[in-house]
C-alpha cells in the first residue's frame, strides 16, 4: 500500500478541484446543525454530491466513541443497497454493533487510538468481538464489499470516532485527488460532529431551562396562593380568638383580677401581632409577586407627614414623646399617597416603639435632584453597626429589641414593607446611627415630579388590573 | 334612639364568630336571628324584614356575594333592609363587587374588636337610609 503510507499524513488537499469538492461537502455538512441530520449527511453526502458511486464506493459508516460506556458505536450509515443488504445479512442490527474500546485487535479501536488510516479487506478484523468471523464474512459478501479504509476523526488531535469507506475496488485503484478529497474530509467530520453534539446539547439545556422556568413560576405562583389561603384560613380563629379575649377583659359586671387582666391583655396583644404577621405575609407575597398596583399622583410630602404626626399624636403624648414635622421648602413628589402614609406611619411608629419618654421624633426633608429625601430622626436606643446590615431583612429583628417588639406588636416584617414600597418607587431607605444609645435616622428618598426618574417610575410602576390589591393593614399600631 | 325593636340578622358560618356577635349585640339590646350559611340566611331574608343585615363572605352552600346577587335578580316579597358585609381581608377585591349589589357597607372581622363592631351597627341602625327600613 505505497499510497497509503505516503499520503498518511497529508491533509492540505492538492488540486483545486478536489479543493472545490471539499468546499462543497463542508457547506452541506456545517450548515446542519441537528446531530442526526448532520451523521446522516456525513454518510451520505461523499456518494451522492460527488459521485463516489462511480467510482466504487459503495457504504460510509460514521462510528463515534460513547466514552461513558467504554465503546465504538455504528452511528449512521450511507443510504445504498449494499449497505441495507449488508444490514440484512447481519444477525445483529447495525445500530447494536458496539465494539468495546479495549479490543485491541480490532483494526477500528486500532486505527482510532494510533490516529492513523487503516485498510482491510477482511470484515471479521473491524467486527470482532461482536461478530464471528463467519458472520462478518456473511455480511462482507452479501454487501459485495473488497475493500475498507477507516480514518481516524478528531477533534482537536483526540480521536473521537472512525469513518469507514467501503468499495468494490482495491485501495491500488484509489487516485490520488480521491484519497486528497476523504483525507480533508474526514477533518471536517470531526469539527462537523463536534458542532452538533453541541448545538444539540445546548437545544437540550435550552429544552430543559425552559420546563424548569415554567417549572418555578408555577410554584412561585403556589406558594402565593398558598399564603393567600392560609392567611384567609388562619383568620377566622384568630378573630374568633380576639375577639373572646376582648370580651372577657370587657364583660360588664364581672371584675376582674390585675394578674387576669395581665394575662388576657398580653395574650390579646400575642393574637393581635399574629393577625398583623398574616397581614404582613400577604403583603409581601403582593410586594414580591408584582400584585401590589402604584396609584401615583403628585403629592406634597410635608402636609402627609402633618397628616401622619396628627395621626400618632395621642399615642405619642402618652409616651411623653414629641413628634415634629419641620415644615420646609421642597418639591412635590410622584408617589402612591396611601402607600407612603404607611411608610411614613411604619418608621415614626417604629421610632416611638424604641424611644423612651422625654425624647423627640423629628420629620426633616432636603432635596436633592431628582429626589427628595425625607427623614424620621429619634433620640431613642440606637442601632450598633453590627446590627444595621439587618435591618431591612425579613424578620431582621435585633436582638436587644426583642423585648419593645413583643410589647409592641411588631412583627419583623415592618421595615422589609417599608423598603419594599420605597424601592417600588425607584427610591432608597437608609438608616444612620452613631451607636447604641445614641437614636437613629431613617431616610427614605421619592422621586420629584417631572423628572426623568419620575417619568420612569411612572412607565415601570406595577399597574391595576383585575389581579391587583391594595396592602392590607400593617404592622403599624400603637398597642 | 331604642335599639331593642331594632332587628338584626347576622349570617355567618363560624359557631363561635357568630355566637359571641349575637351575644355582644343581644348585649346591646338589638333583637339578633342568626343563620349559619348563605342559604340559610337567605331563606330568613324570604320571610322576614330586618333592620340591618350582617352576611359574612366566605360560607358553605351560597356565599355572601351570591345571596346579594340573588336578592338583586329575584327580590323577595318583604323588605330586606340595608346589608353590611362581614370580611376577612381589608381590602377583599370582593367588597367592591359587593357595592356593585347593593350592599351598604363592610366591617373587617380581623380589624375590630366586638366592642367597636357594636359601635359600626349602632352607627348603620342611625343612618337615616336604614330609618326607611326600620318597622
Amino acid at each position: 500500500m505505497p499510497l497509503f503510507r505516503q499520503k498518511l499524513f497529508t491533509t492540505t488537499p492538492k488540486t483545486k478541484d478536489t479543493i472545490q469538492a471539499l468546499w462543497r461537502l463542508e457547506k452541506i455538512i456545517l450548515d446542519t446543525l441537528d446531530f442526526t441530520e448532520v451523521v446522516q449527511k456525513i454518510c451520505d453526502s461523499v456518494l451522492t454530491e460527488l459521485g463516489y458511486l462511480k467510482l466504487g464506493y459503495r457504504i460510509i459508516v460514521l462510528t463515534l466513541v460513547d466514552q461513558e460506556k467504554g465503546l465504538l458505536k455504528r452511528i449512521s450509515l450511507s443510504q445504498t443497497p449494499e449497505a441495507t443488504r449488508a444490514q440484512m445479512a447481519s444477525t445483529i442490527p447495525f445500530h447494536e454493533i458496539e465494539i468495546p474500546l479495549s479490543a485491541k485487535d480490532n483494526l477500528l479501536i486500532k486505527t482510532l487510538e494510533e490516529q492513523k488510516p487503516n485498510v482491510t479487506h477482511y470484515w471479521p478484523e473491524i467486527f470482532k468481538p461482536v461478530l464471528t468471523s463467519e458472520q462478518a464474512l456473511t455480511n462482507q459478501k452479501a454487501a459485495g464489499i473488497k475493500t475498507s479504509m477507516l480514518f481516524p476523526v478528531r477533534v482537536r488531535d483526540k480521536g473521537i470516532g472512525v469513518l469507514i469507506f467501503s468499495m468494490i475496488k482495491d485501495e491500488k485503484e484509489v487516485s490520488e485527488a480521491e484519497y486528497d478529497l476523504i483525507q480533508g474530509f474526514t477533518d471536517v467530520v470531526g469539527l462537523a460532529v463536534e458542532n452538533a453534539r453541541l448545538y444539540t446539547s445546548l437545544q437540550d439545556t435550552k429544552e430543559k431551562l425552559e420546563t424548569a422556568n415554567i417549572r418555578l413560576k408555577e410554584l412561585d405562583k403556589l406558594k402565593n396562593d398558598f399564603v393567600s389561603v392560609a392567611s384567609h384560613e388562619l383568620r377566622t380563629p384568630m378573630t374568633a380568638i380576639k375577639s373572646y379575649l376582648w370580651v372577657a377583659m370587657n364583660k360588664k359586671g364581672a371584675e376582674l383580677s390585675e394578674d387576669m387582666k395581665r394575662y388576657l391583655s398580653r395574650a390579646y396583644i400575642s393574637v393581635e401581632r399574629l393577625i398583623n404577621l398574616v397581614n404582613d405575609m400577604l403583603n409581601i407575597s403582593r410586594i414580591e409577586s408584582g400584585r401590589i398596583a402604584l396609584k401615583l399622583s403628585e403629592v406634597n410630602l410635608n402636609e402627609l407627614v402633618n397628616e401622619v404626626t396628627e395621626e400618632v399624636g395621642v399615642k405619642a403624648q402618652e409616651k411623653g414623646i414629641r413628634v415634629i414635622g419641620l415644615n420646609k421648602q421642597i418639591p412635590k413628589v410622584l408617589c402612591d399617597k396611601d402607600k407612603i402614609h404607611e411608610v411614613l406611619l411604619n418608621l415614626i411608629g417604629n421610632s416611638l416603639k424604641f424611644t423612651q419618654a422625654g425624647g423627640t421624633i423629628t420629620v426633616d426633608f432636603y432635596e436633592k435632584y431628582p429626589y427628595v429625601f425625607c427623614s424620621v430622626r429619634d433620640t431613642g436606643v440606637g442601632i450598633s453597626s453590627e446590627n444595621m446590615s439587618r435591618l431591612f431583612t425579613k424578620f431582621g429583628r435585633l436582638e436587644n429589641s426583642y423585648v419593645a417588639v413583643a410589647e409592641s406588636g411588631g412583627t419583623g416584617l415592618g421595615l422589609y414593607i417599608t423598603k419594599s414600597i420605597v424601592n417600588l418607587h425607584k427610591g432608597q431607605v437608609t438608616a444612620e446611627s452613631e451607636g447604641l444609645g445614641k437614636g437613629t435616622t431613617f431616610t427614605f428618598s421619592l422621586p420629584i415630579i417631572g423628572t426623568d426618574i419620575a417619568q420612569k417610575l411612572k412607565d415601570e410602576a406595577p399597574k391595576e388590573t383585575d389581579k391587583t390589591k391594595d396592602l392590607e393593614k400593617t404592622s403599624v399600631n400603637f398597642v | 334612639m331604642v335599639m331593642e325593636n331594632k332587628k338584626i340578622l347576622l349570617v355567618e358560618d363560624d359557631q363561635f364568630t357568630r355566637e359571641l356577635y349575637e351575644e355582644v349585640l343581644k348585649d346591646a339590646g338589638l333583637a339578633v336571628y342568626t343563620a349559619i350559611d348563605g342559604l340559610d340566611g337567605l331563606n330568613k331574608l324570604k320571610t322576614q324584614g330586618y333592620d340591618l343585615i350582617l352576611l359574612d363572605v366566605m360560607m358553605p352552600k351560597m356565599d355572601g356575594l351570591d345571596v346579594l346577587r340573588e336578592l338583586m335578580n329575584n327580590p323577595p316579597p318583604v323588605k330586606v333592609g340595608p346589608i353590611v358585609l362581614l370580611t376577612n381581608l381589608t381590602n377583599d377585591p370582593v367588597i367592591d363587587a359587593a357595592y356593585g349589589l347593593n350592599a351598604k357597607g363592610h366591617l373587617v372581622k380581623s380589624d375590630i374588636t366586638p366592642g367597636e363592631l357594636v359601635e359600626h351597627v349602632k352607627k348603620y341602625l342611625q343612618e337615616p337610609d336604614s330609618e326607611s327600613n326600620a318597622s
